[in-house]
């Protein structure tokens, strides 16, 4: 019998002993991924059926992997543990460990074997339940589309967190021999160094609020670990970005084989007779001792730190600082010997961990002086106008997108802020107003100067920006405050690059497949499809300052031009971006084909309004007109009738009690009380003067080159309240005189 | 053929056992005893690869056994301690003993557990503790092991039980030049099995030899004198123990037995008496040299202080 790396006899061997859990995990797994969208589509079917009955459109709903299979979450934090402590739990039993290592394969080998089914497990449930997730999705494709640009990432993101978990646990238990030491060691190997980090990163970012904590060294952004990051980043709300990018997937995986590395090592060094043993040597004992502590040093040691950058000596600090401190290194030292008392269960072993307490004040005092060492270094960090190659604008977070009239909505990344993300910026005016405003805003935080940060800059406003500045070989990512005037210089800039231009002219077609057009009001998705067609071509011949100026705003002039918005969804390079395109007069053939569609949507509840209004069943109870001349926002007016419509007018009037003299000064003096009578009449003659309006303009075409006027109004009839907001090709003097006078128009 | 040498093995402070050296030849049953703690079970966690040796080495046909799955694939290693995966039955532990061992026979572990009168598809764990090491065994030897060791395997079997092991061990010594090592507390169990005999105490093998000379080796003496006399009348002779009762004087002595008489008769005895000694009292003398006493109340050998062991003899 040969020496052999993998044994396939030991790894079906394996695979047969986790048949019950592996089983019992898929069979829920798969239960959940058929259930979950199944639910889903009963949901949007029910709203869709409402919709309809009110003759609203409701779109499919759009899921990425997570949203219709959430259960796959579930195969790192149980999963993955509980697989690994079933199958190696051997090595914490005397008698399972020695019967393992009696047998005729390598440890080296067994190791593998079992680690590949343990593997085989977790990928294979993981995978079956997606692959039946996308069938359920693929039949009920009439309710909700999945994003199949998110299957791969997702899955091999989550497969890669829990291959982490399984190895990190596995290194644990090649490590202890108890199972409270595994599920400690576990969590200490899997949190700790990622806790230090983000301690360390969050200590340097809170002392230099202008240096962007994700990126001050890279890997100690929490997007990279997906263990400890999706939890975090559940918190924070920032989950898309760790869990749609491939970086922390790959950067989990290689940590999850170099944990399976590490594991096999200890696998193969380990004794036999460490099952039932707190750890498999002294040293190891204490290395175990000093992460659990240590972890609890994080606080003083983060207390130390603000004080050695705040400076002013240690009289300033007072003494419950000093109590504060005393404290928290007494709960230290207590895990420590604690953690030494609960894994070996030996009161003398406490004695022998006591020269251990020199090690951990050792390193406490290394990490707090590389901390100010690492401080006092970055913010010297302040490159010359000369010494910056370029500079661009990372994307700076989430936007919430909404659509269907406020039905539907989600938080994705601004799809222009992430597209223009690699544009260079690189005049010399830009360079030096970013390494200039870099030293204002270190000084503003550095120096208490009692200026505050517009007053520094010289600006009407400041706002923080996040810059990344290339300077030689270096990468700095900074917050710098800027003023009106440096943001206009920067949009200056951004107009003369090609590629920036490109971003916002030439928009991504509708594929309905990773791109999907929705519209903020009561178009379809398919009229708001028809309307971004023409309005991508639009965009696409127009002057970039305008079209910037429309979808970035800045421009009174051009935002008084827009009349509506279509909403933009799509995944480049698997990130979720979208926005809110604006529908504007400027870019005719989009607003002509707008205008169309919105009449073809509302034609019936319009019909509706004026039969109802003809007739004089229905009663406005507001209305809001804005007129648009030559394009423009002009005037608008707006009257709300104030009256009780479930009371018939001629029970009002019998209602009306007999004054007295007081009461009829009192109702004077009160400027709340409405005389309804009048506020009906006003309501009848409103109503007449829309109908009127209605009947002979309704038809007339609404274009860019006439005046319109957009109306939002709400009607009472027959028990019931109905809401529109529809437009009319007419202009000012077109307005019956009495509607005028009800409205009051003023001018825009 | 085993051959151990400089065998030692520590467990942080403590040394389970200590540079022991040995040859086991092939169609051999080797019988090792020893009082509790002596390194009997670490012994044979060390020749059956378990345990990785702090010094020494441990070879089987001049290949090492640690790490060395040829060499582990011959050895069936039945331990105090028996381990059965969770929930069980026998039949499930010969998937994992055939995925394991290349050589593991399905018929003949069908025969051993009819033999047996085991049930293979009920759960281990409901067997009782007997049935638990019969089960173990059955399995050990269906994987036709060269080597067979078996730490303390007659604990919890009934005599007829222990007759059909000792039968299965002798069939498989004697038909295929297996070699076997058995530990065990009851040197009766030992006695009418073991081709040679070896004595741990505290890591150090104090005593290894064929049983017949063993038996040989040491034997009993009963002696009187007219005179008054002690133990000092007896210097010359290797003895491990002296009682006295009246004038007549019980020695239990080591070395040939025809010098040692030789020795007393000239003294001028007015009673000489050479007595053979059980392989029981062979060791029990043995192990109270080196100041351990045999309960035969069945804990086998105790550590005893010296006097109180007189006292008892006396």
């Amino acid at each position: 019998m040969k020496k052999s790396w993998f044994d396939p006899r030991l790894y079906r061997e394996g695979l047969r002993q986790l048949r019950v859990i592996g089983v019992l995990s898929l069979v829920l797994m798969t239960l959940a991924a058929v259930l979950a969208p199944v639910g889903q589509a009963i949901q949007i079917a029910a709203d869709q059926e409402i919709a309809a009955a009110a003759g609203r459109n409701i779109s499919i709903e759009n899921l990425t992997l997570l949203g219709s299979h959430p259960l796959l979450l579930l195969g790192f934090p149980v999963l993955a543990p509980a697989m690994s402590l079933y199958l190696f739990h051997f090595l914490d039993r005397r008698e399972a460990c020695d019967f393992y290592h009696a047998l005729p394969q390598t440890r080296g080998c067994l190791y593998r074997s079992f680690a590949a089914a343990l593997l085989t497990w977790l990928v294979g449930v993981l995978l079956a339940s997606t692959l039946v997730n996308m069938g359920v999705c693929a039949l009920l494709g009439r309710y909700l589309a999945l994003v199949y640009s998110s299957v791969p990432v997702l899955l091999f993101n989550l497969t890669a967190a829990s291959v982490l978990v399984a190895a990190g646990t596995v290194l644990a238990m090649s490590l202890t021999g108890t199972v409270f030491t595994n599920i400690v060691s576990a969590l200490l190997i899997l949190f700790v160094p990622r806790i230090f980090m983000q301690a360390v990163s969050s200590f340097l970012g809170s002392a230099m609020p202008y240096v962007s904590e994700s990126h001050l060294f890279p890997l100690l952004d929490y997007s990279w670990n997906l263990v400890s990051g999706l939890p975090l980043s559940y918190l924070l709300g920032t989950y898309r970005d760790v869990v749609y990018g491939w970086h922390g997937g790959l950067y989990t995986l290689a940590l999850g084989a170099v944990y399976l590395v590490l594991g096999g090592l200890f696998f193969r060094r380990r004794k036999s007779e460490a099952a039932g043993q707190a750890a498999l040597s002294r040293g190891l004992q204490l290395a175990f001792r000093l992460a659990a502590a240590l972890t609890i040093c994080l606080i003083p040691m983060g207390m130390i730190f603000e004080a050695l950058v705040t400076g002013g000596g240690l009289s300033r600090l007072g003494g419950s600082w000093f109590f504060s401190l005393l404290v928290a290194y007494l709960i230290a030292a207590i895990v420590y010997f604690l953690y030494e008392l609960i894994s070996t269960r030996k009161l003398r072993n406490l004695a022998r961990a006591v020269p251990g307490l020199g090690i951990l004040a050792v390193l406490n005092l290394v990490l707090v002086l590389g901390m100010f060492g690492v401080y006092r270094y970055t913010s010297a960090q302040q490159p010359a106008a000369e010494e910056i190659s370029y500079v661009t604008l990372p994307s700076e977070g989430n936007v919430w997108v909404s659509y269907g009239s406020g039905s539907g909505g989600q938080e994705v990344e601004d799809y222009f802020g992430a597209r223009l993300e690699e544009v260079r910026l690189d005049s010399p005016e830009t360079r030096q107003l970013i390494s200039q405003r870099l030293s204002q805003t270190i000084a503003y935080y550095r120096e208490d100067s009692g200026q505050s940060i517009r007053e520094m800059l010289e600006g009407s406003q400041a706002w923080s920006r996040l810059v990344r500045i290339q300077a030689g070989h270096k990468t700095l990512y900074r917050y710098v405050y800027l003023t009106e005037a440096d943001r206009q210089l920067l949009a200056r800039e951004l107009q003369n690059k090609a590629e920036a231009a490109a971003v916002y002219q030439d928009l991504p077609a509708e594929d309905l497949r990773e791109t999907w057009i929705h519209s903020s009001d009561r178009l379809t998705d398919a009229a708001a499809g028809r309307v971004y067609q023409s309005l991508r071509q639009e965009a696409a011949a127009m002057d970039f300052m305008d079209w910037y100026s429309l979808v970035e705003g800045g421009n009174p002039d051009l935002e008084n031009t827009v009349v509506g918005y279509l909403t933009l969804i799509t995944y480049w390079q698997n990130r979720g971006l979208g926005t809110d395109l604006p529908i504007s007069t400027q870019m005719p053939e989009t607003f002509r084909i707008y205008m169309e569609e919105q009449k073809e949507a509302q034609r019936q509840d319009v019909a509706a309004l004026a039969e109802s209004l003809e007739k004089g069943s229905g009663m406005l109870t507001s209305l809001y007109a804005a007129g648009y001349e030559d394009g423009h926002f002009a005037f608008y007016g707006n009257r709300d009738f104030i009256f009780d419509p479930y009371t018939e007018e001629e029970e009002t009037l019998e209602a009306e009690p007999v004054q007295t003299e007081q009461e009829a000064v009192d109702q004077e003096a009160s400027t709340d009380m409405p005389d309804e009578p009048a506020e009906r009449k006003a309501s009848r003659e409103a109503g007449e003067a829309l109908a009127q309006l209605l009947a002979a303009r309704w038809e007339a075409p609404v274009t860019g080159e006439t005046d319109f006027l957009n109306l939002e109004l709400t009607y009472f009839d027959d028990g019931e309240y109905y809401n529109l907001d529809f437009y009319v090709a007419v202009g000012r003097e077109d307005i019956p005189p009495a509607l005028q006078e009800i409205l009051m128009l003023l001018e825009a | 053929m085993i051959q151990v040498r400089g065998l030692t093995k520590k467990f942080e402070d403590f040394t389970a056992l200590n540079q022991i050296s040995c040859t086991i030849p092939h169609g051999c049953v080797y019988g090792m005893v020893g009082s509790n703690g002596a390194g009997k079970s670490t012994f044979l966690r060390l020749v059956a690869g378990v345990y990785r040796p702090d010094a020494g080495q441990v070879e089987m046909d001049g290949e090492p056994v640690f790490e060395n799955p040829a060499v582990k694939a011959q050895i069936a290693y039945v331990p105090d301690d028996l381990f059965f995966l969770g929930g069980a039955s026998m039949d499930r532990m010969a998937r994992l003993y055939e995925a394991a061992y290349p050589d593991f026979n399905r018929n003949r572990y069908q025969y051993l557990t009819e033999n047996f009168g085991l049930d293979p598809r009920k759960p281990v764990h409901n067997f009782s503790k007997g049935m638990k090491r019969q089960a173990a065994i059955v399995l050990a030897l269906s994987a036709h092991p060269r080597y067979l060791f078996f730490d303390e395997t007659f604990d919890g079997l009934d005599p007829v039980m222990r007759n059909l092991v000792k039968a299965l061990i002798c069939e498989d010594v004697l038909e295929r030049q297996a070699t076997a090592i058995i530990t065990s507390h009851s040197l009766r169990e030992l006695e009418d099995l073991c081709d040679q005999l070896a004595l741990l105490h505290q890591g150090g093998l104090v005593l290894e030899s064929d049983v017949q000379r063993l038996k040989t080796s040491l034997f009993k003496v009963q002696v009187a004198f007219r005179q008054d006399y002690n133990e000092t009348l007896f210097a010359g002779i290797e003895l491990l123990h002296y009682s006295k009762r009246g004038s007549v004087a019980n020695l239990i002595v080591r070395g040939q037995q025809e010098e040692t008489v030789a020795k007393i008769s000239a003294l001028q005895p007015v009673l000489l008496d050479v007595l053979p000694l059980t392989l029981e009292e062979v060791f029990t003398y043995q192990m109270e040299a080196l100041g351990y006493y045999f309960d035969p109340s069945g804990y086998g050998f105790v550590e005893g202080k010296e006097g109180k062991h007189e006292e008892k003899l006396v």
